[in-house]
């Protein structure tokens, strides 16, 4: 047993995961130019043992990719402030990561009144915890501003999806504004999804008011207590009651993760295409309708791209920045 | 990714989600079973070869059987073809059984130890391969800029890189009862 590290470096698979390794990093860090892919095939077709040594080592890095969103929050990447109304342009918050890098925990604690800005990239998340002792989640591909005044406090949820932990304060509301819909908090726990034209209100805990967008002389308000779920529109709100179980299923994302219960597979690929670069495409409206069960990792659609070949036995057609579902 | 044919990588994506996972108890099969323990991780490499290959004629119905049965047949091969390994090399070949039958874990705790468990395998890494893997994921940093950064030679890059990914292979999948002590 003690020889067991040695045996690493003596054994002839040693030389094998190096290479492996060699075009891995290759792939992973670079990119390869269309000789080198044939090389690449090449090496992978002489034998078994090249091929099963490389793809351990690439759902090894594969498993590395939702780090992403674990450690930003642990860099202490501290809020943008003063910028309002601006978001992080890709190039400074790239600045900004850098630096934090090497001083992690320089800027903690150097929130200050102004707004604060925060954004995703597809596939990414945040944790952003604020200063009133209140905390957002960030999913995939979202932006968002928090006001922090003396009086009240204010995220705008310009796109995307977030999850509010609130620190009640009744001398200081917290209100989230996406769409110009306001949902005020009363101690609560809740998720906010803007999508297209719409906003989506999931409460898990306590209770707060959804205040429809004042674009009307009669504007509408609901109160939403745990397990409501509510879709407000334009111009009207409609209310879901969900179990507690489908809600944490709804919130799968805050552990990296979609919950899909007999869901449609149009719906199922819309909901992965938010967390990946590569996205599935299902034109075929009798595929659309085909249901899917089962929790995936948000960030692995090739997983849903296997279900939906071995359980309906659907073929997939590769393009270059997306997969075809086919039957 | 480039892919040879959409049938090998059906099955490299069918070896990554279903086989690999099985590597802590096929490792354990194997250091249980087997006296020189530097022969294990070829050991392991041979049972996946084989795993491998039969997937590309047809996908096993039973994964975690069929790996189990391929490890217990090479073994016995193994001690075929050796004579000189003395037949107690396999101590238990009946240990088999119960590694077959032993459950895996429930899908959605899996999905969530998942991070943590990645997370504390980075973190037991040499801290620069730890810091390449971090600036390519978390900043999305090509080599050229990580070895600009970190004040490196890019081939020093890419050699920090290599020995984090097996590394990490080791701890995700050969070792997790040493990441387990430190989750």
């Amino acid at each position: 047993m003690s020889n067991r590290g040695q045996s690493e470096t003596t054994s002839r698979n040693d030389e094998i995961e190096e290479a492996a390794g060699q075009w891995l990093e290759r792939l992973a860090l670079g990119s390869l130019t269309d000789e080198e892919t044939g090389e690449f095939e090449a090496w992978k077709s002489q034998s078994l043992a090249h091929r099963v040594a490389y793809v351990r080592l690439e759902a090894t890095w594969q498993r590395t990719e939702r780090l992403a969103a674990l450690h930003r929050p642990m860099l202490e990447k501290p809020p943008v402030g003063g910028n309002p109304g601006g978001r992080l342009s890709p190039k400074y918050a790239t600045a900004l990561g850098a630096v934090l890098l090497v001083g992690a925990g320089v800027f903690f604690g150097s929130q200050h009144a102004g707004d604060l800005a925060y954004s995703t990239d597809v596939g990414n998340r945040e944790i952003i915890s604020l200063a009133d002792g209140s905390h957002i989640e960030l999913n995939t591909n979202s932006a968002l501003r928090v006001r922090l005044g003396r009086g009240r406090r204010e995220v705008y949820l310009d796109k995307g999806e977030a999850y509010f932990d609130v620190s009640h304060d009744a001398k200081r509301p917290f209100t989230v504004v996406a769409l110009g819909h306001r949902v005020t908090d009363i101690g609560t726990k809740f998720s906010v999804r803007e999508d297209a034209n719409k906003v989506e209100v999931a409460l898990v805990e306590g209770k707060a008011r959804l205040d429809l967008s004042a674009t009307e002389q009669s504007s509408r308000s609901e109160m939403l207590l745990p397990g409501d779920v509510a879709i407000a529109t334009a111009d009207q709100i409609s209310m879901q009651k969900l179990s507690g179980q489908s809600i944490a299923n709804q919130l799968g994302w805050r552990r990296g993760v979609i919950v899909f219960d007999s869901t449609p597979l149009g719906k199922a690929v819309a909901e992965v295409n938010r967390y990946n670069r590569t996205k599935l495409v299902v034109t075929d409206p009798s595929i659309s309708r085909l249901t899917i069960s089962g929790t995936f990792p948000a960030d692995n659609f090739q997983i849903v791209v296997d279900a939906a070949r071995d359980v309906y036995g659907l073929h997939t057609k590769r393009h270059e920045d997306s997969i075809e579902i086919l039957r | 990714m480039p892919r040879v044919s959409e049938d090998a990588s059906s099955v490299e994506s069918w070896f990554a989600r279903v086989v690999l996972p099985l590597e802590p108890a096929l490792m354990q099969f194997l250091r249980h079973n087997w006296r020189n323990q530097s022969d294990i991780t070829d050991l392991r490499q041979d049972v996946y070869e084989r795993v491998f290959a039969a997937a590309l004629k047809e996908i096993p119905a039973h994964p975690r059987q069929f790996v189990f049965t391929t490890a217990r047949n090479l073994l016995i091969n193994r001690i075929r073809d050796e004579q000189v390994v003395p037949f107690e090399a396999v101590t238990d070949i009946d240990a088999l059984n119960t590694a077959i039958d032993a459950p895996g874990p429930d899908r959605t705790v899996q999905a969530r130890d998942e991070l943590r468990r990645v997370q504390v395998a980075l973190d037991s890494l040499p801290p620069r391969c730890r810091e390449v893997v971090i600036l390519r994921r978390v900043e999305g940093l090509s080599r050229k800029e990580i070895a600009l950064r970190m004040g490196v030679a890019e081939d020093t890059v890419t050699e920090h890189f290599i020995k984090g990914m097996r590394r990490l292979a080791g701890l995700l999948y050969s070792d997790p009862q040493d990441l387990g002590r430190m989750l």
